[in-house]
Formats: C-alpha cells, sequence, structure tokens
C-alpha cells in the first residue's frame, strides 16, 4: 500500500523537491503553501505522514503542530519537522509539540527520504 | 538506492532542478517584496506588511541557503534581520531604512539575474551589507532571544485590532492567489517552448494556405471540405496557442511603484503614481520588451513633466503630481498609456531647441504646426544628455522609447497642453507570434507585418 505523505512548506522549490524525492520511492504525495492549507487537505485526507516546514504565512510549522497534536484524529500521523541549521530550540520545540523526527535544511533529498522511510519501520 | 553512486547522482540531479525552480520563484517573491516595501513607505507602522516582508526575505533566505546561493542568503538573511528587529520594535522604519531595503532588493535581483548553478563572482555584496549592517546597529540594545514567529495580531492579548485597511485586502488577495497558484491544475512551461510551437504553427498555416489554394484550383468536392476542416483547425491552434501566451500586465506593473518611487526620491519630485487595467492580458514576449520603453516614459515624466511642489501650488495645482500608468484592450491593440498633469511640453520651445542643436531649418520649424512641433520629441538627436535647458532633457531616449515600441509592431504618440499634462500613448498589437509569411494572403493578416508608423 502506498503511504500518504503531506508537504506543508511555503517555498515551492523546496516542495516541489520533497514532492519528487518521495513520489519517486511510490508514496503518494500532496503539497500545501502554508500551515491553514495544510489543515484544510489534512480534514479532507487522510495521511501517514506530514513534513513541516517552521516559518509560513498564516499558520506556522508550531501552531500547526499543536493544532493537529491537540487533535485526537490526527493522533497516528507522523511528522517530520524541516529546522535551519542553528536552530537548535526549534528541534528541541518541535519534539516536545509531538513531531516524530526532524531534519535540518539543507538536506540531501535521500536524506530525507531515509528519514520518511524510517518513520514507518 | 542500492548504489552509492546513483545515490549520488539521484541528489546532484534534484537539487540541480531546485536551484531553476528556486531562480523562478525567487523572482516572484522578490515582486513580493517590492510591492510590500513600497506599501510600507505609506503604512510604516502595519504589522501584517512588516510580517509579510519579513516571511519574504526569511523564504528568500531559506531556499537560498538550502542550494547553496550564498550571496543571496547573505543580503536577504539580513534584510530578515532588519525587520526582525522591526518586528521586535527595536527598529523604526523610516525613509533611510526604506531606501537601504531598495538597495538590497536591487542587489538581491542582480544576483537572481546572474546567478545559474552557483554565486555569481561579479557581483559585489559587501556595500549593500554594510548599509544593512548600518541599520541594524542603530537598533536599540536587545537579548539575541528568537523572535516568535509568525504571531497573529489576534493572538497577542490587549492589542487592539488593527481595522481592515486596503493594503490588509491587498494582502488577503495575495494569499488567496498564491493559494489558488499552489493548488490549481497549472503547468509552467518554458518560453522556448510554445515558441517551438508557434514556428511550428507558423510553417503549418503556410502550408495550410498552400492547400486551400490548391484546392481552389481543383474544384473537388471532398478535396475542398478537407482543405476547409484543415484551415478551421489551424485557425483553431493559432488563437489556442495565442490565448496561453497572454499573460496579465500586473507582474509588470507591480514593479512600477518601487521604481518611481525611487526616481521621484532622486529628484526630489512629490508625486503619486496611479495604476490602471492591471489584468489587460498580452502576449509575454511583448510584456517583458515594453518594460523599457515604460520606465523611460515614466522617468521622462518625472524629470520634465511633474514641476516642484512650490511651482504646482504657484500655479494652483495640487502639490503632489500625479502620475497614470493604464492598459487596456481595444479591439486587437492593447493600449498603454503613461500621463501626467505636469508643465506639458511647449510647441515653441521644442522649435527653438531643434533649431538650436540644427535638427531644422528656421524655415522649417515657421511652417510647423504646434503637433509636428511637439512630435519632434520623437527624433533621434533631439534628446542630449547635457541639461543645457529644462526642456533639452525632455527628450531624452524617446528615440529610443519609439523604436522600440516599433520593433514590436507598436505606435507612440503623445498628446500635451502647456500647463496641463503630457499623455504618451502607446498602441501594440496584441500578440507578436508569427511575425512573417507570405504577403497577399488577405484571409491571414497575421501573415503580414503591420505596417510601421511615423
Amino acid at each position: 500500500m502506498n503511504r500518504k505523505v503531506l508537504v506543508v512548506d511555503d517555498s515551492s522549490s523546496i516542495r516541489k523537491m520533497v514532492e519528487f524525492a518521495l513520489k519517486s520511492k511510490g508514496f503518494l504525495v500532496t503539497s500545501a503553501c502554508d500551515g491553514q492549507e495544510g489543515l484544510e487537505f489534512l480534514a479532507r485526507e487522510r495521511y501517514d505522514a506530514i513534513i513541516l516546514d517552521i516559518n509560513m504565512p498564516r499558520l506556522d510549522g508550531f501552531e500547526f503542530l499543536k493544532k493537529i497534536r491537540a487533535d485526537e484524529a490526527y493522533a497516528s500521523v507522523h511528522v517530520v519537522m524541516l529546522t535551519t541549521e542553528g536552530q537548535e530550540d526549534d528541534k528541541k520545540a518541535a519534539i516536545s509539540l509531538g513531531a516524530k523526527d526532524y531534519i535540518v535544511k539543507p538536506f540531501k533529498p535521500s536524506e530525507l527520504i531515509a528519514a520518511v522511510e524510517s518513520l514507518f519501520k | 538506492m542500492t548504489d552509492k553512486n546513483d545515490q549520488e547522482k539521484f541528489d546532484a540531479q534534484l537539487l540541480a532542478q531546485m536551484v531553476e525552480d528556486f531562480l523562478e520563484e525567487s523572482q516572484e517573491l522578490l515582486d513580493q517584496l517590492n510591492l510590500n516595501l513600497t506599501r510600507l513607505e505609506d503604512n510604516p507602522e502595519d504589522e501584517e506588511l512588516i510580517n509579510e516582508i519579513f516571511r519574504n526575505a526569511h523564504t528568500i533566505k531559506g531556499t537560498a541557503s538550502f542550494i547553496g546561493l550564498d550571496k543571496i542568503k547573505e543580503v536577504a538573511h539580513k534584510m530578515e534581520d532588519v525587520f526582525g528587529a522591526i518586528r521586535k520594535k527595536a527598529l523604526k522604519v523610516n525613509a533611510s531604512l526604506i531606501d537601504v531595503m531598495f538597495e538590497a532588493l536591487e542587489v538581491l535581483t542582480l544576483l537572481k539575474d546572474k546567478s545559474r548553478t552557483k554565486d555569481p563572482a561579479d557581483v559585489d555584496i559587501s556595500w549593500v551589507i554594510n548599509n544593512l549592517l548600518g541599520i541594524l546597529g542603530g537598533t536599540l540594545p536587545e537579548s539575541e532571544e528568537r523572535i516568535p514567529e509568525n504571531k497573529t495580531i489576534a493572538e497577542k492579548p490587549g492589542q487592539i485590532p488593527i481595522p481592515k485597511s486596503k493594503i490588509q485586502n491587498q494582502a488577503a488577495e495575495a494569499a488567496a492567489v498564491r493559494k489558488t497558484a499552489s493548488i490549481s491544475e497549472t503547468i509552467r512551461v518554458p518560453t522556448e517552448r510554445l515558441d517551438n510551437f508557434m514556428n511550428l504553427v507558423g510553417e503549418m498555416i503556410t502550408s495550410q494556405n498552400r492547400l486551400s489554394n490548391f484546392s481552389d484550383k481543383f474544384k473537388n468536392a471532398e478535396l475542398s471540405i478537407i482543405a476547409s476542416a484543415i484551415a478551421r483547425l489551424t485557425s483553431q491552434i493559432h488563437t489556442g496557442l495565442m490565448s496561453v501566451r497572454m499573460v496579465p500586465i500586473e507582474k509588470l506593473f507591480n514593479k512600477f511603484p518601487g521604481v518611481v518611487r525611487n526616481l521621484a526620491r532622486e529628484r526630489n519630485k512629490e508625486l503619486e503614481l496611479i495604476i490602471n487595467g492591471k489584468d489587460t492580458e498580452l502576449d509575454k514576449t511583448v510584456i517583458e520588451q515594453i518594460y523599457d520603453p515604460l520606465v523611460h516614459l515614466l522617468r521622462n515624466a518625472i524629470d520634465h513633466g511633474i514641476e516642484s511642489s512650490e511651482k504646482r501650488q504657484e500655479q494652483g495645482k495640487s502639490p503632489v503630481g500625479q502620475i497614470s500608468l493604464s492598459a487596456w484592450h481595444s479591439q486587437n491593440n492593447v493600449i498603454i498609456e503613461v500621463a501626467d498633469d505636469g508643465q506639458g511640453i511647449d510647441p515653441a520651445r521644442m522649435k527653438q531647441v531643434a533649431i538650436q542643436k540644427g535638427i531644422i531649418t528656421e524655415e522649417k520649424a515657421l511652417a510647423m504646426t504646434d503637433d509636428q512641433a511637439i512630435r519632434l520629441i520623437f527624433l533621434p538627436g533631439f534628446s542630449s544628455a547635457e541639461k543645457v535647458t529644462d526642456i533639452s532633457g525632455r527628450g531624452v531616449g524617446m528615440d529610443v522609447v519609439k523604436e522600440n515600441v516599433q520593433k514590436l509592431r507598436g505606435m507612440v504618440d503623445v498628446r500635451t497642453k502647456v500647463g496641463k499634462g503630457t499623455t504618451f500613448h502607446i498602441q501594440m498589437p496584441l500578440t507578436l507570434a508569427i511575425l512573417s509569411g507570405p504577403f497577399g494572403q488577405g484571409k491571414w493578416p497575421d501573415l503580414c507585418p503591420a505596417p510601421q508608423y511615423g
């Protein structure tokens, strides 16, 4: 069964890269351009994992994470947070808010694939 | 990914594609930044706007750093720092801050244009970084704690909600546009592919014409049915392809508030720019090529059309000059007008200058009507870099404007009234596509070059 992944990032070039990388491994990928749109997609469809950026317009990654972790319906969705080099607090915040893992930008496409695949092992 | 080499290749390939995507994406972000900075100048306290600029810079920084475009990253990073400080209220928006931001924006645009797979070596960013650091040096001392990101106004307790202004509406609109852009079913295609396609359609029309002529000669019922079917289909493909190439002029027009603002500042003029008809569509190539002529016309209006505030008041005009930039469709043409409410062009002075410069003889000047005298502005050699008189500069680049517009198969004209203002009127065909073909095939007027004006 193909796993479904939601990518939430406001940078279209990062979205495309992540999408392409995951699709090449057989994941079904949907992209949202900010947290608000991410929530809308999440309400319509079930996802297995979410790749989540932090700084986004309208609804940022942390607020998004708080919202979905407060909702039982999304308890089983794994979240991988995209953090930026040097922002150590972000990593801690991500994990304490309920992200399963984080990847530090800049990352290689294969690193992302490895991180997402290991979610389901 | 069993093989390590394969994996490296895969990574390199995806990252290379990402650089290309970023260069395209960053143009949109830079356009947004430009527009937002222009708005900020009128609304220096608008928190929503400040947040948005912060995010624009942050996104550029983040993605540029991701793909190793370090110069872009560094400039965007410093801009982000400045707006971070503004969000923390450690810095205040003022005219010199905005100037430095526009400088930084220009450098970013230059870097973006010159970056291919790596940083362009010949673009110096140290001066703009220094200017940005200078601004940051003026911050009130504060701890280095990270600013909480993207707090919306409503979330801050005790804060009075800002009345919904036009700017906020526009911001919401922009967000809505961005949103549809990411979910609606669109594809981006390199213009080159469309051009190739267009050339093929051009060839097809030629062949189809031959077929029609041939079938007319033969008077064969079946042949003429086939020929007219092909003619209809060709025409539909042609029209369809043209419509694919049409884009709203908005992206181009959005660049002008920033341009005009800078020029007005340089020249110490007070003016407002009014933009009409942003959603007018025209051929992408036309849009790209009309930028320079329009900048010329705007610069001209600011330099020589709009008077100083004092002079305007003496004449009973509003101290703030007005320049309008408008676009609309008229049959198969698009009209673009740049109008100012400045001092107008005086035909007598035009004649005088033209005689001085030896462009026309005195006899010829006497025989000239006012309209003809004003159009001297389009003659090569009329314009001069040296500003001997206040009118001598009036024609700077006007012959170039005319030439460029003519290259687009368009025409440019001028109407003016002394003391009231000047309007430059550009008329261009909607599409540049299919420029050459056999002459005299009345059925396909597109195949004949349009008459040249002037």
